[in-house]
């Protein structure tokens, strides 16, 4: 019976670590979001720059917009590595597959963005296919959203099946660290 | 009375007086819900970057700003249902975060038609672009006070269920 609350106890923490790393996912995401508000408005590719890797690289650190859209976005795609890390831990397997689903969103967000700038430069010039990248860039980020919103919803089912389950079969003797609801 | 018990037997979870069908049902309609922000955001998003595309203006009896605002309006509908189910039933975590969610979606709403009404297009003044930034931030602020609303009905519905397997065995 010890033994069984004494994993029960390191699921909750577990648990809890992963609302830790959700919690700042979240906030990375505002933050994105922001930054590419900023961008949205007062952005715009400048005409100088060369249609290739380095000059479309070279505009993220451009404009302080940029680099904060970019650099959040980063940061909020780390975030997913080490709740897939607990999420196996724990072996919530839903967890880890809408992470990874949404790492591999972000992706190819990451792919389209530059080529917004790429199709934007004066020599490219072509607005559809950097329309087209835009809106992709967006449908993704929105994907990767709404699939780990998805996956604290597992978290949290977890997290109550744990408490309630193992307190309820020794109310007595368990140990469990009782995290806060969320 | 019974759901009192409960209550006392669940410490620190907010379980209300609604009961699983109902927190079920209610569960359904914020769901609903986020399909109806994806909506909004997705036709945001098309108004953005295929209507005005940074240069072009666009009034307010445009087609894709009619379902934008037609979802705008449904997500305030059923975010005051949950609001409404929350002060009635006794789970005021969901009552206070479906609150937020319809005063950020009001306030939304106003930024919104003040981009509407001072050009409606990025480069019209500050104003426009000030009513844009309030419009979209307040909407994500709704769609994240919503979400919290939802994870509270869920884990309430999830808790009931387990106690329904508790009380069975």
């Amino acid at each position: 019976m010890t033994q069984a609350t004494d994993e029960t106890s390191q699921v909750s923490k577990t648990l809890h670590r992963i609302f830790i790393f959700l919690y700042l996912q979240f906030a990375f995401y505002w933050a994105t979001i922001a930054a590419g508000m900023l961008v949205n408005y007062y952005y715009a590719v400048p005409p100088d720059v060369q249609a290739d890797f380095s000059g479309v690289f070279s505009q993220f650190f451009a404009a302080p917009s940029l680099f904060a859209h970019v650099a959040f976005a980063v940061l909020s795609t780390s975030m997913s590595i080490p709740v897939i890390f607990y999420a196996r831990r724990v072996r919530l397997t839903s967890v880890v597959l809408l992470h990874s689903a949404a790492i591999s969103c972000r992706l190819v967000g990451f792919v389209t963005g530059p080529l917004f700038v790429y199709y934007s430069t004066s020599a490219i010039g072509n607005s559809a296919l950097a329309n087209i990248s835009t809106f992709t860039m967006a449908s993704v980020f929105l994907m990767a959203v709404i699939l780990t919103f998805l996956s604290r919803i597992f978290i949290v089912r977890e997290d109550v099946r744990i408490k309630y389950l193992a307190v309820s079969s020794n109310p007595r003797e368990s140990s469990v660290t009782w995290s806060k609801p969320s | 009375m019974e759901q009192a018990k409960l209550g006392d037997s669940y410490p620190g979870e907010e379980l209300g007086t609604l009961g699983l069908r109902g927190l079920k049902l209610t569960l359904r309609l914020c769901y609903v819900n986020f399909v109806v922000y994806l909506a909004l955001y997705i036709t945001g998003m098309y108004i953005n970057i295929y209507i005005t595309s940074g240069v072009n203006s666009i009034g307010i009896g445009d087609p894709t700003n009619m379902i934008h605002m037609i979802g705008a309006s449904l997500n305030f509908a059923i975010s005051f249902i949950v609001m409404t189910v929350g002060i009635v039933y006794g789970m005021r975590k969901v009552a206070l975060f479906s609150l937020g969610a319809l005063v950020s979606l009001v306030v939304a709403t106003v930024g919104g038609l003040l981009f509407l009404e001072t050009g409606g297009a990025r480069q019209s003044g500050s104003t426009t672009l000030v009513g844009g930034w309030i419009m979209s931030i307040l909407f994500m602020l709704a769609l994240f006070l919503s979400y919290y609303a939802t994870l509270k009905i869920m884990r309430a519905t999830r808790v009931l269920e387990i106690a329904k397997v508790q009380g069975a065995g």
